[in-house]
């Protein structure tokens, strides 16, 4: 009927949350990618650059044909003599640089075929100079030279030519490295900020998520917490209305009162009258029996009495019947009645009664039953040793206390002696001392009734002190109850 | 980029400093002695006699030409020479270069320690500078010949600077300052 509280770690993915955990897997599987094909990128790049390699040949090639030119000038207009040397190195070394560059670039028509071409020119260089060394005479080196000066223009411009078209290639292969690589970082930003977009949303979604399963658990809580409420106000109701129907029921224990103590009262008077008239008529061992009948019928209506006293006070028809009396000579008389409970000659029962004790305003016949109760009590439960009945009076409260050296209170009964028919040692007590175990629950009801109290205090072995309170002036001051047991 | 940089950072002096281990040790796997040679640290040098391949200046305390050394052929090759084999980068085929150490040489021309760098210049003009600490790391050869031919100027010599570009961790670098057409080396 009610739902349990899911444990959390059995949190189930909503559909939102599915898709985002795919698309951050699958944005970090691309992210991956891409870190890879970024390399790639930068190997492109870099080939691209390495392509500079081609670029710094080519411009070597475009500086030895110059060089080879200013070689072949010097030669022609300034050399007086066949020397030859500074033609044929700088030839020497041009040759190296396109011997290597064609080698380098092999495979790359774009570049061996115009190398080739320039090589191939050079060719022809070499015979002219061939030529010209067969027959190094002033008119054949103006020929000549004019000759040389014409490939050596066309090698040049072949190779300024090839170098600028590579130039144009390289700096178009950068460019676009480059902007592929940028290209490249902005897509790699773009994914990686989608990829934080992503993850961020997974974890927003699994936290709202976890919330709202708290939420929900929250909610059970406190659902099961006003269903406790609500069991607990039922609890509270049911006692209320047992506590109106043990109200009813004492009324009607109080209201039957006459009618039960009536025939009872017939039954120990007309049994009195026939042990008196039988006396000596009937066999000694019937009037027996009558005495039997009579203890019998007097201990009922002891109990009856109480019962009804009880009924009568949780009915709220006890009176407090108020007058003037001397509290000192009242404790002196209940002292006076319990004496002959008193076991002789072990006990001593003692009063202390302090002087300058006011007169007090309450019902006397109260503070009597009350104070009898808790001297038989003491009486009752102590061997030996003493008895003590003291009687003081402080800030418009008469104190009175009985305390004994008997078999003392448990701590454990000490909380539970002024409730009904509770007794200290509930087996064995009734059956030693006897007793309803009501009188400590009249007493207090009793002293409530007049706006006091009755505290106990009790070593187990060691003797108890009961004492009561009452204030000076009944009616004088806040009463402690209102009447009724308050159990 | 950064895997390189690591290696760089990392893996290069390693494998360097294994290198050092090895050629120290006299049994490199790099390179293998042809001829142990006559000139040796120390040694004068004996002015050329020939055409000259090579000439050394610079921070230098061994000189037989003016405040130079000079090498024809015969001299240079009669230091220490040696030999390895590389993929060559330019001709892109297995070639066996033959020749003298560069730190060889530097030594038979009493650089002092203090020395940073070899300025590698060539016929044509062209220049790289060389860190010494590539001379620590690698056997940085001066090629006198190729596959066991002396080589021409139209073979890329008298003279040519040749590294181990199958081991190098910066081919790039390596590249570039593999002077070809070598006339010059100067020390400083």
């Amino acid at each position: 009927m009610r739902e349990t509280i899911p444990p959390l770690e059995t949190l189930s993915l909503t559909r939102t949350q599915i898709a985002l955990s795919i698309g951050t897997g699958l944005l970090l599987l691309l992210l991956g990618a891409l870190v890879v094909v970024g390399n790639l990128n930068i190997k492109a790049a870099n080939s691209a650059f390495s392509a500079g390699y081609a670029l710094t040949d080519l411009a070597q090639i475009e500086r030895g044909i110059l060089l080879l030119r200013i070689e072949t000038e010097e030669f022609v207009e300034y050399l007086a003599g066949p020397d030859f040397r500074g033609v044929d190195r700088q030839r020497a070394l041009l040759e190296n640089q396109l011997r290597l560059a064609i080698s380098e670039a092999s495979g790359n028509t774009r570049l061996t075929e115009p190398l080739t071409d320039i090589q191939n020119d050079l060719v022809e260089f070499d015979e002219i100079l061939d030529n010209l060394k067969r027959d190094p005479t002033p008119g054949n080196i103006a020929v000549s030279g004019l000759q040389l000066e014409d490939v050596l223009n066309d090698l040049e411009s072949d190779a300024k030519f090839l170098y600028n078209s590579e130039e144009n290639r390289f700096f178009t292969n950068i460019a676009a490295a480059l902007r592929t690589q940028s290209g490249y970082q902005t897509l790699l930003l773009a994914m990686g900020g989608l990829f934080i977009v992503f993850s961020m949303g997974l974890i927003i979604s699994l936290r709202r998520s976890v919330n709202s399963e708290l939420a929900r658990a929250y909610h059970l809580l406190e659902e099961e917490n006003r269903e406790r409420l609500r069991l607990f106000e039922e609890a509270q109701q049911a006692r209320a209305a047992a506590e109106q129907a043990n109200h009813a029921k004492s009324a009607y224990l109080a209201s039957m009162s006459h009618e039960i103590r009536t025939p009872l009262n017939a039954i120990i008077g007309f049994t009195r009258i026939v042990r008196r008239r039988g006396a000596g008529v009937l066999p000694e061992k019937q009037v027996e029996n009558l005495d039997k009948v009579l203890v019998s019928s007097e201990h009922l209506l002891g109990l009856i009495n109480t019962i009804l006293d009880i009924a009568k006070i949780e009915s709220g028809r006890m009176e407090v019947q108020p007058s003037t009396f001397d509290a000192a000579k009242l404790v002196e008389e209940s002292a006076t009645t319990v004496q002959p409970m008193i076991k002789q000659g072990q006990v001593e029962l003692k009063t202390e009664i302090e002087p300058e004790l006011p007169l007090v305003f309450s019902d006397q016949e109260k503070i009597r039953q009350i104070l009898i109760n808790l001297l038989s009590n003491a009486a009752k439960f102590t061997h030996q040793g003493q008895i003590t009945v003291s009687a003081c009076h402080q800030d418009q409260v008469l104190a009175i206390s009985v305390s004994d050296t008997g078999i003392g209170i448990s701590e454990e009964a000490l909380g539970r002696i002024f409730e009904e028919f509770q007794q200290a040692n509930g087996s064995t007590t009734r059956q030693e001392y006897g007793g309803t175990g009501l009188g400590l629950t009249i007493s207090r009801s009793l002293a409530h009734l007049l706006g006091g109290d009755i505290t106990a205090a009790s070593v187990n072995g060691g003797g108890s002190t009961f004492k009561l309170t009452v204030p000076l002036r009944y009616g004088v001051g806040k009463p402690h109850l209102e009447g009724g047991l308050g159990i | 980029m950064r895997a390189k940089t690591v290696f760089h950072a990392f893996v290069a002096p390693i494998i360097a400093l294994i290198l050092v281990g090895c050629s120290l040790g006299g049994d490199s796997s790099i390179y293998e002695v042809v001829e142990p040679g006559s000139i040796s640290p120390g040694d004068a040098v004996p002015a050329p006699a020939n055409d000259v391949v090579l000439t050394v200046s610079g921070d230098i305390s061994v000189t037989n030409v003016d405040d130079t050394l000079a090498f024809d052929l015969d001299t240079l090759e009669k230091l220490k020479l040696v030999e390895y084999q590389v993929d060559d980068p330019w001709l892109k085929e297995r070639v066996t270069y033959t020749g003298v150490l560069l730190s060889d040489l530097l030594e038979v021309a009493g650089a002092p320690d203090t020395v940073r760098e070899v300025m590698a210049l060539a016929l044509d003009g062209y220049a790289a500078p060389i860190p010494v600490t590539e001379l620590e790391s690698w056997p940085v050869l001066v090629a006198t010949q190729s596959n066991g031919e002396h080589m021409t100027i139209e073979n890329s010599g008298p003279t040519r600077i040749i590294f181990p570009y199958d081991l190098h961790s910066d081919v790039t670098a390596a590249r570039n300052m593999s002077v070809w057409n070598l006339e010059t080396l100067e020390i400083r």
